[in-house]
């Protein structure tokens, strides 16, 4: 399941995505993230899916 | 090469053709010769130009057919000659026997896609291409490495991905893109010995995670037009703080910039002395010719875009910090410029009369055996009152003190033992000549001193050999006016011997002619 939480680093506002399943990451614009950090304004245009990362990359 | 390594050379070599694995007699190795069918080609192999690999002289591999790497494969690759390493169709190098201390520059691979039990040294210094197409697995020996200082021109069209944070053990991955395209896709995880990167692709590079392997600390140099797209970009925005913009930046990176001097108006004798050098065996690639000095100037001149040379603009942009390699080496000449905080070109020769956050620098470093374009390094003790002590109570140091421009050439190890030898004690200090034969006797320091006389490189009683010397004592000695040499070997301690291992490169300075330098 795609998760989403906001974290504060260094005294700014990240929203984290992530996936809650073991060996699956997040994409965007074909782009896997094992996870990723965004600016707190970017948290509505970027929208993630969950994806499995491929094995070599795990 | 000895006939005995020649000969286990061309035994290895039969064997990887026909797969056997005996022990071959001269007599076994005709037979197998003539019973080799498919001969030379691109098909088989090892087998291009059998005659320059044993004679070491061969320049570019390209193995086709291998999916994997024997003996003699890996003797090939660490054959010092190599420069360029293209092997399509090699999947594996798989050996336990590191390949190591090879000075090939380039390494392309459509295919390899994993690193086991080896090291690939091939990038012991610079490295001018990378250029690797399918994703690579390095594994989690400590040994798997792709071995680096930098990466100046990779080109990962698949992601790059590092299983374990020694996979690519780059101190600094200087991410050029040679013609502006975006071909950098490193998608993996940034080694937690990164502690700079310099990415100049012309779009961001995409970062997987900042939890694994990833220094929170580092910091990131990007070209300026991209500064905001990745302060903004996923994961990479966690450290807004550290990306700078490269064109704002030449102070963080060491101050240097620098170019040739386009206008610099080389001479006849200096082209001469360089062709001397070319003649007396010294590998081309260990120097920077005449010509190779005008095409980068040319190209420097061009903002060093779409060039051969582009790299080297790079490996004069330095880190702070990072610790001081073996063998250090310092090179200025009026021939570079300092690119000031205004974009304004400062010749070398007047920053040297400045203060020493110049100096900190401006180092310029070399893997023993590598190739004589240099790497820069940053030295953060190099001032007048925090010097370390063995650092410059071991230097050797080479002022040219020419007032005709002469060339001062260094020349490898392998030609003249050792450069070392031309350590001498303080007694010499300001010496305006080289040691006589009475001072140093008949050891090899006068040797290597003959050697380059008779090369005629130096002038002689117009070089000053200056031993124990201090950065306060250098400047006393008026350097701060002259392009100078400064060399530093390996493991020399503090004495009057010298190490008689310690690797010295090929490096030279240039003069102006006419300009009085004494």
């Amino acid at each position: 399941m795609l998760k989403t939480e906001v974290v504060t680093i260094n005294g700014k506002q990240f929203v984290r995505t992530y996936s809650d399943q073991e060996g699956f990451g997040v994409m965007r614009d074909d782009v896997i993230y094992e996870e990723a950090y965004d600016p707190f304004e970017y948290s509505m245009s970027r929208k993630y899916t969950e994806v499995e990362i491929p094995e070599e990359e795990a | 090469m000895a006939l005995t390594n020649k000969l286990t050379a061309i035994a290895d070599a039969i064997r990887a053709k026909t797969g056997g694995s005996a022990a071959l007699s001269l007599d076994d190795m005709v037979t197998e010769i003539g019973s080799i069918t498919t001969g030379g080609g691109s098909s088989s192999g090892l087998n291009d130009d059998f005659r320059a690999y044993v004679e070491d002289t061969y320049p570019q591999l390209s193995f086709t057919t291998y999916t994997s790497t024997g003996t003699a494969i890996r003797k090939k690759l660490s054959t010092t000659n190599i420069t360029d390493i293209n092997m399509p169709n090699l999947t594996i190098i798989s050996d336990t026997i590191p390949i190591n201390n090879t000075i090939a520059r380039k390494l392309e691979s459509y295919a390899l896609t994993d690193i086991e039990n080896n090291s690939i040294g091939i990038f012991s210094g610079n490295c001018d291409k990378l250029e690797l197409t399918q994703s690579l697995k390095a594994s989690y020996q400590q040994n798997n490495l792709l071995y680096c200082y930098y990466i100046a021109t990779p080109n990962f069209t698949a992601p790059f991905t590092i299983h374990d944070g020694d996979g690519l053990k780059a101190r600094k991955v200087y991410w050029c893109s040679e013609n502006g395209t975006s071909t950098g896709t490193y998608n993996g995880r940034i080694n937690s010995t990164n502690n700079l990167i310099i990415t100049r692709t012309s779009s961001v590079v995409s970062l997987s995670s900042t939890s694994n392997y990833f220094n929170p600390q580092m910091n990131l140099y990007v070209p300026n037009s991209l500064l905001n797209n990745y302060k903004s970009a996923t994961n990479w925005s966690t450290i807004a703080n550290q990306i700078h913009a490269i064109e704002d930046s030449y102070a963080e990176l060491g101050g240097i910039f620098a170019s040739l001097d386009s206008k610099y108006n080389w001479t006849t004798r200096e082209l001469t002395l360089v062709e001397k050098l070319r003649r007396q065996k010294v590998r081309q690639e260990w120097l920077i010719t005449f010509n190779e000095l005008i095409t980068i100037a040319n190209d420097l001149a061009d903002n060093g875009s779409s060039s051969d040379y582009y790299n080297y603009t790079d490996c004069l942009l330095i880190n702070k910090g990072l610790p001081i390699a073996n063998n250090v080496y310092l090179f200025i000449t009026d021939a570079f410029k300092y690119i000031d905080a205004n974009g304004d070109p400062i010749p070398l020769s007047g920053m040297l009369s400045e203060r020493d956050s110049f100096y900190e620098n401006f180092f310029v470093t070399a893997q023993s055996g590598e190739a004589g374009l240099y790497t820069l390094w940053g030295m953060q003790q190099f001032n007048d009152t925090n010097v370390t002590t063995g650092f410059y109570d071991t230097a050797l140091y080479h002022k040219m003190n020419d007032n005709d421009g002469s060339l001062i050439t260094l020349l490898p190890s392998s030609f003249t033992d050792n450069l070392v030898d031309f350590m001498i004690d303080d007694t010499h200090t300001a010496k305006l000549a080289p040691p006589t034969a009475t001072e140093v006797g008949t050891n090899s320091q006068q040797k290597t001193f003959e050697i380059y006389s008779k090369l005629n490189f130096l002038t002689k009683n117009k070089i000053t050999y200056i031993y124990g010397n201090r950065y306060s004592q250098l400047r006393s000695l008026g350097y701060t006016t002259k392009p100078f040499m400064y060399l530093q070997t390996n493991g020399v301690s503090n004495t009057n011997t010298y190490n008689s291992t310690a690797s010295v490169i090929p490096v030279f300075a240039l003069g102006k002619k006419g300009v009085n330098n004494a």
